[in-house]
C-alpha cells in the first residue's frame, strides 16, 4: 500500500480497530465497513456511542449508511476531487494543526525551482516523458534525491539510479518553516488545492456545498489538541486507475489535520481476506521480496553491492534496509550464503516489467504461458475482464487449482457463459486441468495477519477430509521433489533450488517452525527482534518486519490474554508488527518536546526520569532518544533521526505532504477521471491517469472516454455482507445462500422510471465487453446526481455470483475491462460505464446464469403460510 | 388503540385516530435519523433533505411491513372444520336425544343417540388425523388445561363420548342422570369450538369471541336438525327444533356480523372467497328455514346440511384471510 | 428458579449484518428457508418460522426530509403471558426455570393450535417433523452457562442478554439518552404497564420507530383475555339449545 507506506514510511493501516472508538469524528470513505467489516464496525458504534460523528461517503446508501450520522452521495471515482476540497477547506480556513505540520511533516521543505504542476501543465507534473515520469525535478533543493521508503516506486523508471546521487538526510535541507517560501511544499500544496472548492466538488462530485461544508467542518471540530478524527477505506478507493492517490490525498488530509500517530485518530485500511495484510507483508505480489524489500530489475541490480546502492537511504530508518535483504538471504540459503559469493544474491530472479495477473492473463490469452497454478483464488469470477480470463484460460496447457470444491476456474471448460451459449466447445479445450482439495483454517494450523497488522495464531482443530492438503503442506511437498529432482543437476540455474532451506518437518510440516524462520535467528538462537538483524551473514530472518514474532523462544502470535484482563490496547493480544505496536508513528501522539499534545488524547511521552519513551504502546521511536535530540552534519544511519521526527522510516524521517518519490504517478494528487466516465475531467485537457495499465487489445474493448452515447450509466459492484467476494465460500452455505439468493442491480426510482424497470423484475447490462441479467432492485437508497446542470445516474452490482453452488447468477466481472493503478497493479473494477435495459438478455446466456436466477420473484412463503419452511428443507447437516 | 401507542403519537404530535399517522411518523423518524445526533454540525446536511423527492413507490406503499401478515394461520386441514361440523351435530344430538326420552320419543331418541355417537367417533378421528404427530394424541389428555379450550375441550369430547356410547347400549325408557349428563356434555361439544377459535390472536375469530359459541351451538342444532331431516326422522317435534334452531342461527350469524362490523376486520365474511362461501351458507340457511316451514324436510334437510358444512368452510377460510392481512391487526 | 433472563434488542444499534440469523441456525442446525429473492429490501427470510427462529427486518423509509434504513432482529418474545403456553392443549410448552416460554419437542404432537395464539406469529410447525418450533432462548446453552447464541454473535450489542431487571434499567437509561440526541426512540414490551396485553416480554425491544414499521402490533394482546366472556356464552348458548330442546318437545303438543 504505496499510498500509506510513501507518505507515512509503512504500508499497513496505521492504527487498530478497537482505537477507533477513541474518535471523536470517523470519515468511512471507499468502505461499507457495517457490510465488509461487521465485527470491527463495533468499535465505530462505540465511538458514536461517546457522541462521535459518524460520516459515510459512498454512491450508495448502505447499511454503513444506515447507522451514520451523515450520508454523502458521491459520484464514484471521484475521491480526489471531494479529498482535494477537503484539504483546501483545511487550508483556506487555517484549519490545519500548524505545530504538528511545522515540526512533523515536510510542509517547510523547499522543492527544486525546476518542479512545475498539473497546473501549469494542464494535467501533468514536470518530468513526463513517453507514458512515464522522470522524478528529478520533484526533489528538495539541495539534493538529488528523496528516497522512498524502500518501495519498488523509490526509483519511478527503471534506470539504475546515478551512483554518486546527493541523498536526502533530513538534515540540512533548506526548510521554511514560516510555510511562507514559494516553493516551499505548504504553499505547492495551497496552490494545488486552491481550485477544489466547494462549487468545482459539487460539480465534479455531485455533492452538495453544505453537504460537503457540513463533513468539512464535522472533520475540523474533532481535530486538533484535544481531539482526533480517523479515517477508514477500503477497495471503493483502492480499485481505481489512481488509486494510490486517493490514499495519498487522505494522508495528506489527515496530516493537516495532525491526526497520524495519535489515539482516535490515523487511516484504518480495512483490507480483505482474512490474511490479505500478510499477503503483502510476505508477498504473493510479483514485485516485492518479504518486509517491502524491492524485487531486483534486470539491468540495474546485478550484485548485492548494486542492488543496496540502488534502494539505499543513507538516513532514517530504511539505512538499515542491507540488514534485512541479506538476513533474508540467509533465511532462504542457509549456510549457503556467504559473503564471498554476495549471499548467492544472484540466484533471484530479476524482473523485467509487469508480471501482474492482468499483464499475465493478457499474455495468457496470446499463448504466451503454459502452466498456471490458482491457489485460494477464483480469478474467473473475482478478476475483471472475466472472457479474457477465460480464453487465457483455454490457451493453457495446464492449470492447477487448490481450493475446497471445484470453482468457477477450475470448472471454466464445463460451465462458463460461453459454453453454455454454445460460443465456444468443450471439446476444444486443450487445457489439462487438475483440482487439489484444500484444507480449511480450521483444518490447519498457521496464523492470519489481518487488518491491523496483527498477527493471530490459530491451532489445527479437525483432520482435514479426504485428500485435501494445507498449502503447507503442498508447497513443502511441491518444493522437496523439485530439490531431488535437481539434486544431482549441474546447472548453475538450478543453484538457488539446490541451496534453498527446506526442512519443516517430514509429512505434515511445522508452520511453528515457519514461524521461527520467518522471526530470524543468530546462530541457534531466536531474535528477539529487527534491531538485532545484522548486516555480516550473522543472522537470518524470513520477513525483517517479522522479527519478534517469536521473541523469547515463544510465538507471540498465540498469545489470547483477553482485553478485559488488560488495557484496550491489549498488547498481550497476538502480535502487530513492527515489534508489536498498535498506532503507528505514536512519537506524534505526544508535542516535539515529548509532552502529550492533551489529557484526552495521551498515548505515548517522554518521560525525563526515566530519560525513555513510554505510554500505552509500544512507543514507535528511538526509546532513548530525547526530543531535544539533534542530529550532527554529518550524521548517518539512524543517528540521522530528530528527536522530534516521529516517521522514522522516512528517509527525512517527516509526514510526506508532498512525495518527491516513490509515487510513480505523482507527487501530489490530482483528479483524473477513471477510464470510463460519462463526462470530461472538468480541471484540465488531460481526462485519466496519463501512466494508468492499459490493453489496448480487440478482446479487451474500451468505451469512449467520456459520453458514450451507448454506455450513458456509472456502474460500480460491493459487496454484501451475506457472500464472501467470488462466492466459492458462501454460495455453498444453504444458511447465507438463502440471505441472499439472486444476483441484483441496484437502480434509483427515477433510472427505473425513465427505462420502465419494475422493482424485483428482470434488468439487462451490458457493456462492450459483455451482456448479463439479473434481477432489479428499485430503490431510494440510490438516487441520480445532479452534476454541472445534467443528471448522471449510477448503478450498482454485487459481485458475489457464478454457475457453481446453491445458488446461481451472472458473473459480473465480465462487463469489465483490464485497466490498472500503475503503482499497484489493481484492476479499476470499481467503476465503469454501461447500459441497462428492462427485460432479459436477448442472448442464451440463461444457461450459464442457471435455474437459480429462474425462482420467481415473490416465492410461495409471501404467500399463505408466511415463514414455513420451503417444500423440502435441506438439512445442512452433510 | 393502547396507552402507550396513544402516548407515542401524541408524543410525535400527530392525531392518533388519524389512519395516515403512519407516514408522518415515518416521515419525522426518517429525518431523524439523518439530523438528531451531532445536530448543530448537521443542520445544513439536514437543510439540503429539503429537495430530495417525496416517498416512493417502493417503500412505503405498503401496510406495516411490505404487507407481510403479522400473525400466522392456524396450519389446520380441511379436517378441522368438518370435525367442527360432526362435533356440533353430535353434540346438538346429544341434547334433543335428552329431550326427546323426556316426552318418550323412544324412536327418536335412538335415532339420535346413533348418530351423536357416529359423529362422535368419525368428530375424533377428524381431530387425530390432523395433528402433525397423529400417534401423540393422547398427550392431549396428559393435563388439564383451563386455559386452553382445546384442552377442555378434549375432555368435553371424551366425556360425551363415554356417555354417548354407554346411552348406546343401555337405551333407557326414560331420561335419567347419566341422560342429563350426556345433555350437558353434549350442549359443551356443540358449542366449546367457538372458544376455541375465538380464543386465538386471528383478528376475525378475536373480536367476535363472544357471538361465536352462540352461533356455533344455534347451527350445531341447526345441523342437527337437518339431518334428522334429511335422514327422514317426521316428527313435529323435529320440525319445530329445526325451525327454532334455524331461525337462531341466522340469528346468531346477523349478531356475528354486527359485531365484526363494517371495517377491516370482518372483510373476510364480505369478501373473498370465505366471504362467498359464508354468504353461501348464509342463502342455503334461509332457504332451508323456508322449506322447512312449506314441510319439505328432505330439501330443507338437505340445504340446512350443505349450510351447515359450509358455515364451517366460510369460518376456517375467514380465520386464515383474516391471518394474512396485515391490516387486520396492525389498523384497528 | 434460576434468576429470569432475557433480551433487550435495540434497533438503533442493528447494522443488519444477519450474524443473530445465521448464528442461530448455525448452533440450533436448522434448515433454510429455500432460494428465492423477495424484493422486500434485504430481507430474503420475511418472517419468523419453523426453521428461522431470529430474523433480520429491512425497513427503508423515505420521505421530504431524506431516506432511512431500519433494521430490527425479531426473535419469540418470551412472553410474561404467553399465548402459546396458555393454547397448548399437551402442556408441551413450559416456562423454564430461567423465565423462558420453551417447547418440549417430546411432548408437541403437533395440534398447531399455539400458532393462531401468538400475538406475534411467532410459532410455526415444520412441515417434515410435524411438530410446532420456536426460540427456545437457548435453553441447552443456558443450562451448559452459555448466552444464547444470537446475542453472542451480535457485533454491536444490539442484541443484549441478561438479567430481565438490568436489562429494563439498562434500555430505559439507553432511551433518555437517545432522547438527549433527538432520537425518538421508545420501548417496545418492555414492562406490564406499558404492554398490558402480554404482562410484558422478556424478549423487548428499543424502537426508533413505530411498532408497525416492523410489522409488531401496536397492542398485542393474549388471546386468553376476555376467555372467560366467551366460556360464559358458551354455557348460556349451551343452556339455550337444552331449552329450544325441551320447549320443542314439550309445548305444541301432536298437531
Ligand atoms: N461480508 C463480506 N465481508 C467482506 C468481503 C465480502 O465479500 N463479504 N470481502 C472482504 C474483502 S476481500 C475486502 S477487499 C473488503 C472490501 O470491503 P469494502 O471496500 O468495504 O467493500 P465493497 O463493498 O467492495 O466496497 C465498499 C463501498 O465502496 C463503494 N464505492 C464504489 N466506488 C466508490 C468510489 O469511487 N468512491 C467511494 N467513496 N466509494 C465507492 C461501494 O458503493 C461500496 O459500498 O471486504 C472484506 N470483507
Ligand atoms: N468488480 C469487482 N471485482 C472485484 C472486487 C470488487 O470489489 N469489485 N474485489 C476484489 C477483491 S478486493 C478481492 S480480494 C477479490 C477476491 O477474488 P478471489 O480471491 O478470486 O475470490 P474468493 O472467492 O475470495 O477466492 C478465494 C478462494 O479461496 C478458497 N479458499 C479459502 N480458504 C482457502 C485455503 O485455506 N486454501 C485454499 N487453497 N483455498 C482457500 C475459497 O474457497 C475461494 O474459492 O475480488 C476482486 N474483484
Ligand atoms: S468474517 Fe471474520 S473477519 Fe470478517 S467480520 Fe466476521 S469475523 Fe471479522
Ligand atoms: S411470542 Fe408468541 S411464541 Fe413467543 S412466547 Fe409469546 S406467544 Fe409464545
Ligand atoms: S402444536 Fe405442539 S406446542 Fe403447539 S399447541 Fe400443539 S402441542 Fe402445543
Ligand atoms: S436464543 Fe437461541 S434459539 Fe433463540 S433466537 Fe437466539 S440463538 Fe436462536
Ligand atoms: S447480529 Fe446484531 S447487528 Fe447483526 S443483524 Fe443481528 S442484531 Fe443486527
Ligand atoms: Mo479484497
Amino acid at each position: 500500500m504505496p499510498g500509506l507506506g510513501i507518505s507515512l514510511g509503512r504500508g499497513g493501516a496505521t492504527t487498530f480497530q478497537q482505537d477507533l472508538q477513541n474518535a471523536d469524528c470517523i470519515l468511512i470513505e471507499g468502505s461499507n465497513m457495517a457490510e465488509c467489516h461487521p465485527v470491527g464496525f463495533r468499535w465505530v458504534m462505540k465511538a458514536k456511542a461517546r457522541g462521535a460523528t459518524i460520516i459515510h461517503v459512498d454512491p450508495r446508501f448502505t447499511r454503513t449508511s444506515a447507522v451514520a450520522d451523515i450520508h454523502v452521495p458521491i459520484r464514484t471515482g471521484t475521491d480526489i476531487a471531494f479529498l482535494g476540497g477537503l484539504v483546501s477547506y483545511v487550508i483556506e480556513h487555517e484549519r490545519y494543526f500548524r505545530d504538528y505540520v511545522v515540526a512533523y511533516t515536510n510542509a517547510a521543505n523547499l522543492v527544486k525551482p525546476e518542479f512545475q504542476d498539473t497546473e501549469n501543465l494542464d494535467g501533468l507534473f514536470s518530468g513526463y516523458q513517453n507514458g512515464k515520469y522522470k522524478i528529478d525535478s520533484w526533489q528538495y533543493e539541495g539534493v538529488d534525491m528523496v528516497p522512498g521508503s524502500g518501495h519498488k516506486e523509490a526509483i519511478a523508471d527503471i534506470e539504475a539510479r546515478d551512483p554518486d546521487a546527493k541523498l536526502a538526510k533530513g538534515i540540512d535541507e533548506p526548510r521554511d518553516e514560516s510555510l511562507q517560501h514559494p516553493r516551499c511544499v505548504f504553499q505547492i500544496l495551497k496552490r494545488h488545492f486552491a481550485r477544489y472548492t466547494p462549487e468545482l466538488v459539487e460539480q465534479i462530485c455531485g455533492i452538495p456545498r453544505d453537504k460537503f461544508t457540513a463533513v468539512a467542518e464535522a472533520l475540523c471540530k474533532a481535530s486538533g489538541r484535544d481531539k482526533t478524527a480517523a479515517i477508514c477505506y477500503a477497495v471503493g478507493w483502492t480499485q481505481h486507475s489512481v488509486g494510490v492517490q486517493y490514499i495519498r490525498t487522505a494522508a495528506i488530509l489527515q496530516l493537516l489535520l495532525g491526526n497520524i500517530g495519535r489515539p482516535g485518530g490515523g487511516i484504518m485500511a480495512l483490507r480483505g481476506h482474512a490474511s490479505i495484510q500478510g499477503s503483502t507483508d510476505i508477498p504473493t505480489l510479483f514485485d516485492l521480496l518479504p518486509g517491502y524489500l524491492p524485487m531486483p530489475f534486470v539491468g540495474h541490480a546485478h550484485t548485492l553491492a548494486e542492488y543496496i546502492h540502488t534502494h539505499r537511504s543513507d538516513s532514517g530508518w530504511w539505512s538499515e534496509m542491507p540488514k534485512y535483504i541479506v538476513s533474508l538471504l540467509k533465511a532462504w540459503f542457509g549456510e549457503h550464503a556467504t559473503k564471498a559469493n554476495d549471499f548467492m544474491f544472484d540466484v533471484l530472479p530479476m524482473l523485467s516489467g509487469d508480471h501482474s495477473h492482468m499483464a499475465t492473463i493478457s499474455l495468457m490469452a496470446d499463448n504466451k504461458v503454459r502452466g498456471y497454478l490458482v491457489v485460494g483464488e477464483n480469478p474467473v469470477v473475482g478478476t475483471v475482464g472475466g472472457p479474457l480470463q477465460r480464453k487465457g484460460l483455454r490457451a493453457l496447457e495446464w492449470l492447477v487449482v487448490r481450493d475446497f470444491a471445484p470453482t468457477e476456474t477450475a470448472e471454466f471448460w464445463r460451465s462458463a457463459p460461453e459454453i453454455a451459449s454454445g460460443d465456444v466447445n468443450t471439446t476444444d479445450i486443450q487445457t489439462e486441468v487438475f483440482f487439489f482439495p484444500a484444507a480449511a483454517h480450521t483444518e490447519k494450523a498457521g496464523s492470519f495477519t489481518n487488518t491491523q497488522r496483527l498477527l493471530q495464531w490459530h491451532s489445527k482443530a479437525v483432520e482435514p477430509p479426504g485428500d485435501a492438503r494445507s498449502e503447507l503442506w503442498f508447497a513443502y511437498h511441491l518444493g522437496k521433489r523439485l530439490k531431488a529432482r535437481y539434486a544431482s543437476s549441474e546447472r548453475d540455474r538450478d543453484r538457488a533450488i539446490r541451496a534453498l532451506t527446506w526442512s519443516y518437518g517430514d509429512d505434515e510440516p511445522s508452520a511453528d517452525a515457519v514461524l521461527r524462520e520467518i522471526n530470524g535467528h543468530a546462530g541457534d538462537k531466536l531474535v528477539g527482534g529487527f534491531k538485532e538483524l545484522a548486516d555480516d551473514g550473522s543472522t537470518a530472518s524470513g520477513c525483517w518486519i517479522y522479527a519478534g514474532a517469536y521473541a523469547d523462544g515463544r510465538n507471540q502470535a498465540a498469545r489470547r490474554k483477553p482485553a478485559r484482563e488488560q488495557s484496550y490496547v491489549a498488547a498481550e493480544w497476538g502480535w502487530a508488527w513492527p515489534a508489536n505496536r498498535r498506532i503507528l508513528y505514536n512519537r506524534a501522539s505526544a508535542d516535539p518536546d515529548g509532552r502529550p499534545w492533551s489529557a484526552a488524547k495521551r498515548y505515548v511521552w517522554w518521560d525525563e526520569a526515566k530519560q525513555q519513551w513510554v505510554g500505552e504502546d509500544v512507543p514507535d521511536f528511538i526509546v532513548d532518544r530525547p526530543p531535544s535530540y539533534r542530529p550532527p552534519p554529518d550524521a548517518s544511519g539512524l543517528a540521522t533521526i530528530r528527536g522530534d521526527a516521529p516517521f522514522i522510516m522516512q528517509s527525512d524521517a517527516r509526514g510526506w505532504l508532498f512525495a518527491p518519490s516513490g509515487i510513480i504517478d505523482g507527487p501530489l494528487p490530482t483528479h483524473y477521471e477513471p477510464q470510463e466516465s460519462v463526462i470530461e475531467n472538468l480541471l484540465y485537457k488531460q481526462q485519466c491517469n496519463p501512466i494508468r495499465l492499459q490493453w489496448r487489445r480487440r478482446d479487451n474493448p474500451y468505451h469512449r472516454a467520456y459520453r458514450d452515447r451507448r454506455y450513458p450509466y456509472v456502474l460500480t459492484t460491493f459487496r454484501l455482507t451475506e457472500h464472501h467476494t467470488a462466492g466459492g465460500m458462501s454460495r455453498w452455505l444453504p444458511w447465507l445462500s438463502e440471505l441472499q439468493p439472486e444476483l441484483f442491480v441496484e437502480v434509483s426510482v427515477e433510472l427505473a422510471a425513465e427505462l420502465g424497470i419494475e422493482h424485483g423484475g428482470w434488468a439487462t447490462l451490458r457493456t462492450a465487453r459483455a451482456e448479463l441479467e439479473c434481477r432489479a432492485m428499485v430503490t431510494r437508497r440510490l438516487s441520480p446526481l445532479h452534476v454541472g446542470g445534467g443528471t448522471i445516474h449510477q448503478i450498482a452490482v454485487p459481485y458475489h455470483w457464478g454457475s457453481i453452488g446453491l445458488v446461481h447468477g451472472a458473473v459480473v466481472n465480465d462487463l469489465f475491462p483490464l485497466v490498472g493503478d500503475p503503482s499497484v497493479h489493481i484492476p479499476e473494477s470499481k467503476v465503469a460505464t454501461c447500459d441497462l435495459l428492462a427485460g432479459r438478455r436477448a442472448r442464451k446466456q440463461q444457461a450459464a446464469i442457471g435455474e437459480g436466477a429462474q425462482t420467481p420473484l415473490h416465492p410461495l412463503r409471501d404467500k399463505p403460510g408466511v415463514g414455513q419452511p420451503s417444500a423440502e428443507p435441506k438439512q445442512v447437516k452433510s | 388503540m393502547s396507552e402507550n401507542l396513544v402516548a407515542r403519537a401524541i408524543e410525535r404530535g400527530l392525531d392518533p385516530n388519524r389512519s395516515d399517522s403512519h407516514a408522518e411518523a415515518a416521515e419525522q423518524d426518517a429525518h431523524l435519523v439523518a439530523a438528531a445526533p451531532a445536530a448543530e454540525i448537521l443542520a445544513d446536511a439536514a437543510a439540503h433533505h429539503a429537495d430530495v423527492a417525496p416517498t416512493p413507490a417502493v417503500t412505503t406503499e405498503h401496510v406495516g411491513y411490505y404487507d407481510l401478515p403479522v400473525v400466522k394461520p392456524a396450519p389446520w386441514k380441511w379436517f378441522v372444520p368438518a370435525y367442527f361440523y360432526a362435533g356440533g351435530v353430535a353434540g346438538a344430538s346429544a341434547v334433543l336425544r335428552g329431550a326427546a326420552l323426556l316426552v318418550g320419543d323412544r324412536r327418536l331418541a335412538k335415532r339420535l343417540s346413533i348418530i351423536s355417537a357416529a359423529g362422535e367417533a368419525i368428530g375424533a378421528a377428524l381431530l387425530v388425523a390432523d395433528l402433525g404427530k397423529p400417534q401423540r394424541f393422547h398427550h392431549m389428555i396428559r393435563v388439564v388445561r383451563p386455559t386452553s379450550p382445546m384442552n377442555v375441550g378434549t375432555w368435553i369430547l371424551g366425556a360425551s363420548t363415554l356417555l354417548g356410547a354407554l346411552e348406546l347400549v343401555r337405551q333407557p325408557k326414560r331420561l335419567d342422570a347419566i341422560g342429563v349428563a350426556q345433555m350437558i356434555t353434549g350442549g359443551g361439544l356443540s358449542t366449546y369450538t367457538g372458544v376455541l377459535i375465538g380464543n386465538t390472536a386471528i383478528p376475525v375469530w378475536n373480536r367476535a369471541r363472544v357471538v361465536m359459541p352462540v352461533l356455533f351451538g344455534a347451527s350445531a342444532g341447526a345441523a342437527a336438525a337437518s339431518l334428522l331431516e334429511l335422514t327422514g326422522a317426521r316428527s313435529p317435534l323435529v320440525r319445530r327444533f329445526a325451525l327454532a334452531t334455524k331461525t337462531a342461527e341466522l340469528a346468531a350469524a346477523r349478531a356475528v356480523e354486527a359485531r365484526l362490523g363494517t371495517g377491516v376486520v370482518g372483510a373476510p365474511l364480505r369478501e373473498g372467497r370465505s366471504g362467498a362461501m359464508w354468504r353461501g351458507a348464509r342463502w342455503l340457511q334461509r332457504a332451508s328455514l323456508v322449506a322447512t316451514t312449506l314441510r319439505r324436510p328432505r330439501i330443507a334437510g338437505m340445504l340446512g346440511t350443505a349450510a351447515g358444512v359450509l358455515t364451517r368452510l366460510a369460518i376456517h377460510e375467514a380465520g386464515r384471510a383474516s391471518a394474512l392481512d396485515p391490516r387486520a391487526t396492525l389498523e384497528p | 428458579m434460576s434468576e429470569t433472563v432475557g433480551f433487550l434488542t435495540d434497533t438503533t444499534l442493528c447494522i443488519g449484518c444477519k450474524a443473530c440469523e445465521v448464528a442461530c441456525k448455525q448452533w440450533n442446525e436448522l434448515p433454510d428457508d429455500g432460494f428465492a429473492l423477495t424484493g422486500h429490501s434485504y430481507d430474503n427470510t420475511t418472517a419468523l418460522g419453523a426453521s428461522t427462529w431470529r430474523h433480520v427486518l429491512f425497513a427503508e423509509q423515505s420521505n421530504a426530509h431524506g431516506i432511512a434504513w431500519k433494521m430490527m432482529s425479531d426473535v419469540c418474545k418470551h412472553c410474561d403471558r404467553a399465548g402459546c403456553q396458555e393454547a397448548c392443549p399437551t402442556g408441551a410448552i413450559v416456562r423454564t426455570e430461567h423465565g423462558s416460554i420453551y417447547i418440549q419437542p417430546d411432548v408437541c404432537n403437533g395440534c398447531g393450535y399455539c400458532i393462531p395464539a401468538c400475538p406475534f406469529g411467532v410459532v410455526a410447525r415444520r412441515e417434515d417433523d410435524g411438530r410446532a418450533w420456536k426460540c427456545t432462548l437457548c435453553y441447552d446453552r443456558l443450562n451448559g452457562g452459555l448466552e444464547p447464541a444470537c446475542a453472542k454473535a451480535c457485533p454491536t450489542d444490539s442484541i443484549e442478554f441478561g438479567p430481565l431487571e438490568r436489562l429494563r434499567e439498562k434500555a430505559t437509561a439507553r432511551v433518555t439518552q437517545l432522547r438527549e440526541r433527538g432520537v425518538r426512540a421508545t420501548l417496545y414490551g418492555d414492562s406490564a404497564e406499558s404492554q398490558p396485553g402480554t404482562g410484558g416480554l422478556h424478549a423487548f425491544f428499543l424502537l426508533d420507530d413505530r411498532p408497525e414499521a416492523f410489522n409488531l402490533p401496536p397492542d398485542p394482546q393474549v388471546p386468553t383475555n376476555g376467555v372467560g366472556r366467551s366460556w360464559l356464552a358458551a354455557g348460556i348458548a349451551a343452556a339455550a339449545l337444552g331449552a329450544i330442546a325441551i320447549g320443542a318437545a314439550l309445548f305444541g303438543g301432536n298437531e
